[in-house]
């Protein structure tokens, strides 16, 4: 197959997935997750001049912010339309996966792999999520590519290339960070066992250190400049805080073992494939499979983990399960060409109870991404737009021109909007209420700051904060969602429009 | 003689596993996996027999005294174990999951001379599997025991196409008897046996290769053994004057009404085993191929079972065992046949330069990648890790309140009236034999009426009467004046108590 064949498909396998993301209902969705809101929200106050972590909380490093600010002045503010942002940055996961796969396997094991990742459970509605787990594993897996390639014609702007992607992967979001041991290792090992170590010890390991020298350079300037080294708790402590918070320690569904079943056919593939590289000697391959056990480990004994955590194992997992599948793939028409060629009534018995055993054994599965395509009727478990959310943003488009803060734990609402919510309470995650990172406290103290002239409580509920509202506002709406809207008196007198009448 | 020493050791130590290995791990499966104890009752027929055995047990005559639609070896099989460790629900359970075990060790056996080791085991795993199965070792029932003496009687049919030791005639003939007169079901492999002892020799002496008296001794000696037993046992704890009783109820319930619609069908019951009975299916026709003549003993008794299951009505879940557990013999058949001919064919188009290992792996990995995994219903009940922690009475919290109130009041009882007999039995509390076996179909079939239970209780003017499965409104009107009723609302129960009981 010629180069430029390859790359053709390297480019038009991603870009059909990119088509598919476009076409999803999914797109259209109110929010498909609550840290979609957060998300933007914090990106809204980045671009309205409230900078991260100074004013702005946040536990998440600063990149995936930058970014989206970036996008909304080159690609405005719809959140449909920022969704293909992600779906973009996912077709590029998929071109690095594409010519990992084919360095490491070949071409068909490639466009196999490719087929698995998009099967993978949660990948195609994470592809047009507003969240930073997957735009991070994007850059790692072209870390992880661009090391590949240095490893077959050795030119150092790969190496160097992979030690950016990876630091800024680790700037969307720090768990990709496990991967920094694990390629820093691949070079080192290179480095010790290449022929000329005898002669020459300390040249071996120039790679390694270059990389190790870049990527720490790429991400002190980031964490310096983008964080500022004070605020560098502030993304720390909140996460090793929520380990010890007893929700997440106590219930099960906060544990890797919620989330991974529909996974484990690909944890089989991954792991096998994994042991047959080695057995093989096929090294490019260590760097998924460690990639694979050590996301496992982490998650294994990481609280809370969310269903979008499973791709950090799984991903690297589809990557390895290219070569099985391809494997399985051609034994199957080779043993069907072979028993046909000389068939007996025995050979149907056979197939017969192999079919039986399967009838016993086996049920259909669905594949994930199936549940999101154009034409499923049923688009998962998430709401579009539904009429309730659409009465809400509605209700709140009447108060917007009189509104300058919209206190809510629901961003979401906010920047559909176009309104601000006050900076430390963008975020306000599950996390962060469950670690007492925020509280009642807090929030009292910041309608006084703030004097919001919108409050909606949609996630939580803070009882004593609440009845503490009453004199200066109005509990306007309470839909069946229980969903609190409060406004502030001064705003009562505005004879506005809408469907939510005191 | 060291080496003969040796030699001898090595054939115990053989024989031990391939006799032993099958009933120890199904013993060991359902003692540490399946936590049976904080169940009050899997079925209601479970109290039934046990109020059986704990009668028999205090000296009433099956059948003169109790009433009972079915043959007496199992009643006093209970009754036995009940006098050697007590009345305890849990000894009687243990007693069905031996027979269990009995049933794991004929499948083995005859799978092994069938076909091998591997179907062997193979087969125990596919029969634990089968649809109920498990639960139906545990459960104090009497079809599970009448089949594993079955099977049982079939192993040794097998082992006697072997040697042909008469020893082996003897046991199967007795033990088929002994299986009848447990449950009258599995009359249907009589003529299965008594045809597979002729056939074989007639086929030799058309041949001109045997003598007629080859054929007529085995014959003669499975059908006077099969016959005396058969003959001792219904004279012994049935009499002939009670036969009827064990006809009567089961004829007339095939017309009853309440016994009409999809649930009672034999195509509903069987639905869960479907892939089961196809892949027995295949099996026979494999094994027919390959003149494995042996296998026509499991098919015959599973085609005879699906015939007599069509004319039985109403069907309940426990009865697809009938079928069932024979269908697993040439089911294992097939699945092994088929096993060896996809790893011979594999090897002829593997990759040589993969490992095998690589390559079957990598298959399943794709088919669990495509499709699902369906655990069968069987595993539900097995739970991880085991845990011995059960409530005081073993019965689970809920009954607790209910069993207490009952054996408070034990004491100063000398009859409880009970539609319930399990909690009876659990306050070791006896039933008056004539309503020992108060089941659905005594009922419906009219057999028994709502006015001899009153009579009844006007008879034995019994301390307690308590009613949970059934609905007796003139029983509850005739109590009022003599008793005082204590409701227990959430298991639906209600409890009297007769009321010089509560003025003590």
């Amino acid at each position: 197959m010629s180069n430029s064949i390859r790359a053709a498909i390297s480019v038009l396998l991603p870009a059909l997935f990119f088509l598919l993301a476009l076409s999803i209902p999914a797109r259209g969705f109110f929010e498909i997750s609550t840290d979609e809101g957060i998300n933007l929200m914090k990106a809204e106050l980045l671009r309205q001049g409230y900078p991260l972590y100074a004013e702005t909380w946040s536990d998440q490093p600063p990149l995936f912010t930058h970014l989206l600010a970036g996008a909304f002045n080159l690609v405005g503010t719809r959140v449909e339309t920022l969704r293909l942002v992600v779906a973009f940055l996912s077709s590029l996961l998929l071109f690095g996966a594409f010519h990992f796969i084919r360095l490491a396997s070949g071409v068909k094991e490639a466009v196999i792999g490719l087929i698995l990742i998009v099967s993978l459970p949660t990948y195609l509605i994470l592809s047009v999520s507003i969240m930073v787990g997957l735009p991070s594993i994007v850059l790692a897996v072209l870390s992880m590519t661009s090391l590949g390639i240095w490893h077959r014609d050795r030119r150092p702007f790969l190496l160097v290339l992979s030690a950016v992607f990876l630091s800024l992967a680790t700037m969307i979001k720090l768990i990709t960070g496990i991967l920094v041991p694990i390629l820093f290792a691949g070079l080192l090992i290179t480095g010790f066992t290449s022929a000329e170590s005898r002669t020459n010890r300390w040249r071996n390991l120039v790679p390694a250190a270059a990389w190790g020298g870049v990527f720490t350079l790429v991400f002190v300037v980031i964490a310096v400049t983008l964080v500022g080294v004070e605020n560098l708790p502030q993304l720390i402590t909140n996460h090793l805080g929520a380990a010890r918070t007893q929700t997440f320690v106590s219930e099960g569904e906060f544990r890797l073992a919620a989330h991974i079943g529909p996974s484990y056919p690909y944890l089989f593939l991954g792991l096998i494939a994994g042991i047959d590289a080695l057995i093989r000697r096929k090294w490019l391959l260590m760097y998924p499979f460690a990639w694979m056990l050590s996301a496992y480990l982490t998650m294994l004994f990481y609280t809370p983990v969310w269903y979008h955590h499973v791709i950090l194992i799984t991903i690297p997992a589809a990557i390895l399960a290219a070569e099985p599948v391809a494997a399985a793939l051609d034994w199957i028409p080779r043993f069907v060409r072979h028993i046909a060629s000389r068939w007996r009534l025995s050979d149907s018995l056979h197939l017969a109870a192999i079919a039986g055993l399967g009838l016993f054994l086996l049920t259909w599965r669905t594949p994930d991404p199936v549940q999101y395509l154009p034409f499923t009727t049923t688009a998962g478990e998430l709401p579009p737009i539904s009429a309730q959310s659409g009465d809400m943003l509605d209700c709140i488009a009447g108060y917007r021109a009189e509104t300058a803060w919209f206190l809510t734990d629901r961003p979401m609402y906010a920047f559909r909007n176009d309104l601000l919510v006050p900076p430390e309470f963008a975020v306000m995650s599950f996390k962060r209420v469950q670690t007492g990172e925020i509280t009642e406290t807090d929030l009292v103290a910041g309608v006084e700051a703030y004097r919001p002239e919108l409050i909606l409580l949609s996630r939580f509920s803070f009882p004593d904060f609440e009845t503490g509202l009453a004199d200066d506002y109005t509990l306007l709406d309470l839909n069946d969602a229980g969903e609190r809207l409060y406004i502030h008196r001064t705003l009562l007198n505005l004879a506005v429009n809408s469907g939510c009448d005191p | 003689m060291k080496a003969f020493r040796y030699g001898r050791f090595n054939t115990i130590a053989k024989m031990t596993l391939t006799h032993l290995v099958a009933p120890i791990a199904l013993i060991l499966l359902i003692g540490l996996f399946f936590h049976s104890r904080a169940r009050l009752e899997f079925d209601g027929d479970e109290g039934l027999n046990l109020m059986r055995g704990l009668l028999i047990d205090q000296g009433y005559a099956l059948y003169d005294d109790i009433w009972s639609d079915q043959p007496p070896v199992y009643p006093h099989f209970l009754a036995l174990a009940f006098r050697l460790i007590g009345y305890k629900v849990g000894a009687a359970r243990f007693l069905s999951t031996l027979f269990s075990s009995l049933i794991a060790w004929g499948i083995f056996q005859i799978l092994r001379k069938i076909s091998g080791r591997v179907a062997a085991v193979v087969g125990v795993v596919l029969l634990v599997l089968l649809p109920e199965y498990l639960r139906l070792s545990v459960s104090v029932m009497v079809g599970l025991p009448a089949l594993s003496l079955a099977v049982a009687a079939l192993a040794f049919q097998i082992f006697w196409h072997r040697d042909r030791r008469v020893l082996w005639l003897v046991l199967s003939a007795l033990l088929l008897a002994i299986s009848i007169q447990t449950k009258l079901f599995t009359v249907v492999l009589a003529p299965v046996f008594a045809v597979g002892v002729i056939l074989p020799r007639l086929y030799r002496l058309r041949s001109r290769e045997g003598s007629w008296r080859e054929i007529i001794r085995p014959a003669l000696v499975w059908g006077l053994v099969f016959g005396l037993a058969m003959m001792t046992i219904t004279l012994v704890w049935i009499h002939p004057e009670n036969l009827p009783m064990l006809f009567a109820g089961h004829l007339a319930a095939s017309d009853v009404s309440a016994f009409q619609g999809a649930e009672y069908e034999l195509s509903f019951r069987l639905r869960a085993a479907g892939p089961i009975l196809f892949l027995a299916v295949v099996g026979a026709v494999q094994g027919i191929r390959d003149r494995k003549w042996l296998l026509l003993y499991p098919v015959f008794w599973f085609v005879f079972g699906f015939i007599f299951l069509l004319f039985l009505h109403p069907i309940w879940y426990h009865h697809q065992l009938l079928v069932t557990i024979p269908a697993a013999i040439p089911a294992t058949y097939a699945l092994v046949e088929a096993g060896r001919w996809i790893i011979r064919r594999g090897q002829d188009t593997g990759d040589p330069l993969r490992s095998p290992v690589f390559q079957v792996l990598a298959v399943l990995g794709l088919i669990f990648l495509l499709f699902g995994f369906r655990p069968p219903d069987a595993l539900s009940y097995l739970k991880m890790p085991p845990t011995f922690a059960t409530t005081g009475l073993e019965v689970g919290i809920l009954k607790e309140r209910l069993v207490t109130t009952v054996i408070e009041y034990a004491p100063d009882t000398t009859w409880i009236v009970t539609d319930k007999p399990m909690i009876a039995f659990r306050a070791r509390l006896p039933v008056p034999p004539e309503i020992a076996v108060l089941s659905r179909k005594r009922l419906e079939t009219g057999a028994l009426s709502e006015e001899d239970l009153i009579r009844i209780v006007r008879e034995y003017r019994p301390e307690q009467v308590l009613i949970g499965r059934f609905e007796f409104p003139r029983l509850a009107a005739a109590l009022e004046r003599d008793y005082s009723l204590e409701l227990f609302k959430e298991e639906d129960f209600s409890l009297y108590i007769r009321n010089d009981l509560l003025d003590e």
